[in-house]
């Protein structure tokens, strides 16, 4: 279908950053509206659902090696039943687009262009996206790789400053309501967390795939340092008020200053929502236009590019009419998006343990005594 | 009633240009039906949009279908 290769190293580094983008802004105020000053340790339990998605996808990869979960569907579970899983899995898919670039929209309005109409970020970005999609993915894996370190030095230039503002008795008291709000944050961050289930799409444009479970796995390890250092940073800076606001890192950037001249850093607060709301937009683009376009099984995805960056941005704003009602979307987002994310390809996964043989031989030359073996070693990733 | 005419307007020329840049790209009757089944479906929600901005959408669909298990995440 096509010669495009990415590694693992820039796979990883996909997932990573489309985790990162909206998760470093909006997270922190939902986390602690249910976890309160516990909420740092949320992203270690939520963790689970990110080396679960790696597992997962990792497993259905190697008893269908070379098809993306799109067209596994159709092998595991004949054609009546696999379209419309993965249809479901699409829409889902195309739904995360949608309310990516709207949050994006929202907070360039919200926080830099006032007077600029949402519309104008959402198709620009749509547009910029689509130039990036029908380059390839190879573009991809190399831009994202070339990103990251960009980012992470933002990060790191964003909070160091506030170190010395900070109040480590906010953290106390320890776990004061018991373990029950922590386990229901770490469900709440599963909004973010099972993202990984994009490397199912993505696997088969790796060129070293043996490499893959050792990269995603410390992807999955990389974004739950963030999360929990940029939590412990907002608890410790902020408090009780990070709830009432939609992007306490945000209002944080605003206070640093950098040797008493360097002010309104939020601008680099800026640079990283652009970048890495660019990079997570292609990435999580290219998954809903090569999966349209493996569910039609077209022989090109190329020329439906178009046609889906339509549905994604009139899926941004059908039936969203304002920021009030897109933020009380969060809570049922996180319900499809963990029907999309983790209950379809836990289904796969189980009824393709119980469909062994003649599905995977007509892929795979590996004889199909090696499934065992495979299903030995998931239990330990 | 001025601003959805040329939001129409607009649309129109959208929707022309769109399949005039990707037409020449089409081959085969399997992507000439996908690409018609998106774009088509596409541009029909995109024109009723524009009339009635109010059009019931997944949100209605989805809100029902979550709001129960919403709230018992919230609850405390």
């Amino acid at each position: 279908m096509n010669n495009d290769k990415i590694t693992s190293a820039q796979l990883a580094c996909m997932l990573f950053l489309s985790i990162l983008a909206t998760s470093m802004l909006t997270s922190p105020s939902l986390a602690y509206g249910i976890a309160k000053n516990d909420m740092w340790m949320t992203p270690l339990i939520g963790s689970l659902g990110g080396f679960l998605t790696v597992a997962l996808s990792l497993a259905l990869y190697r008893r269908y090696p070379g098809c993306t979960l799109i067209q596994y569907s159709d092998l595991i579970l004949t054609k009546w039943l696999g379209k419309p899983i993965s249809l479901v899995f699409l829409f889902v898919c195309l739904q995360m687009n949608a309310n990516q670039l709207r949050q994006f929209a929202e907070l360039m309005k919200l926080a830099f262009m006032v007077n600029t109409p949402i519309i104008i970020f959402a198709v620009s970005m749509m547009l910029v996206g689509a130039i990036v999609v029908n380059l390839g993915i190879e573009l991809i894996g190399r831009l994202s790789l070339l990103f990251t370190p960009i980012i992470i030095i933002i990060v790191a230039v964003l909070i160091l400053p506030l170190i010395r503002g900070m109040e480590p008795d906010q953290l106390l008291p320890f776990m004061a309501d018991g373990a029950a709000p922590i386990l229901r944050g770490a469900f709440a961050l599963q909004i973010w967390f099972p993202t990984y289930i994009y490397a199912a799409m993505f696997l088969p444009y790796v060129s070293d795939i043996n490499k893959a479970r050792r990269w995603l796995n410390w992807g999955v390890c990389w974004s739950t340092t963030i999360f929990t250092l940029s939590f412990l940073y907002i608890v410790m800076s902020m408090g009780a008020a990070s709830q009432h606001f939609s992007y306490p890192f945000l209002l944080l950037s605003r206070y640093v200053t950098i040797a008493s001249f360097m002010t309104h850093l939020d601008a680099l607060i800026m640079i990283l929502w652009v970048l890495d709301v660019f990079i997570r937009t292609i990435v999580m683009y290219y998954a809903a236009v090569s999966g349209f376009s493996q569910w039609f099984q077209l022989p090109s995805y190329k020329p439906i590019t178009l046609p889906v960056g339509l549905l994604i941005v009139l899926l941004t704003f059908w039936s969203i009419p304002d920021i009030t009602t897109y933020n009380f979307l969060a809570y049922i987002v996180l319900y499809y998006y963990t029907l999309g994310n983790i209950c379809i390809p836990l289904l796969l996964y189980i009824i393709a343990l119980f469909r062994s043989g003649p599905a995977q031989d007509e892929h795979s030359p590996a004889p199909s005594g090696s499934g065992p073996s495979v299903l030995h070693g998931e239990g330990t990733a | 009633m001025n601003a959805p005419v040329n939001h129409l307007i607009l649309l129109i020329v959208a929707a022309a240009g769109m399949l005039a840049y990707d037409w020449r790209k089409l081959r085969g009757a399997r992507t000439i039906i996908a690409y018609l089944t998106l774009y088509i479906s596409g541009f029909t929600i995109a024109f009723l949009l524009v009339i009635n901005p109010n059009l019931p959408g997944p949100t209605q669909v989805l809100r029902p279908l979550f709001l129960p298990l919403a709230k018992l995440l919230l609850k405390h």
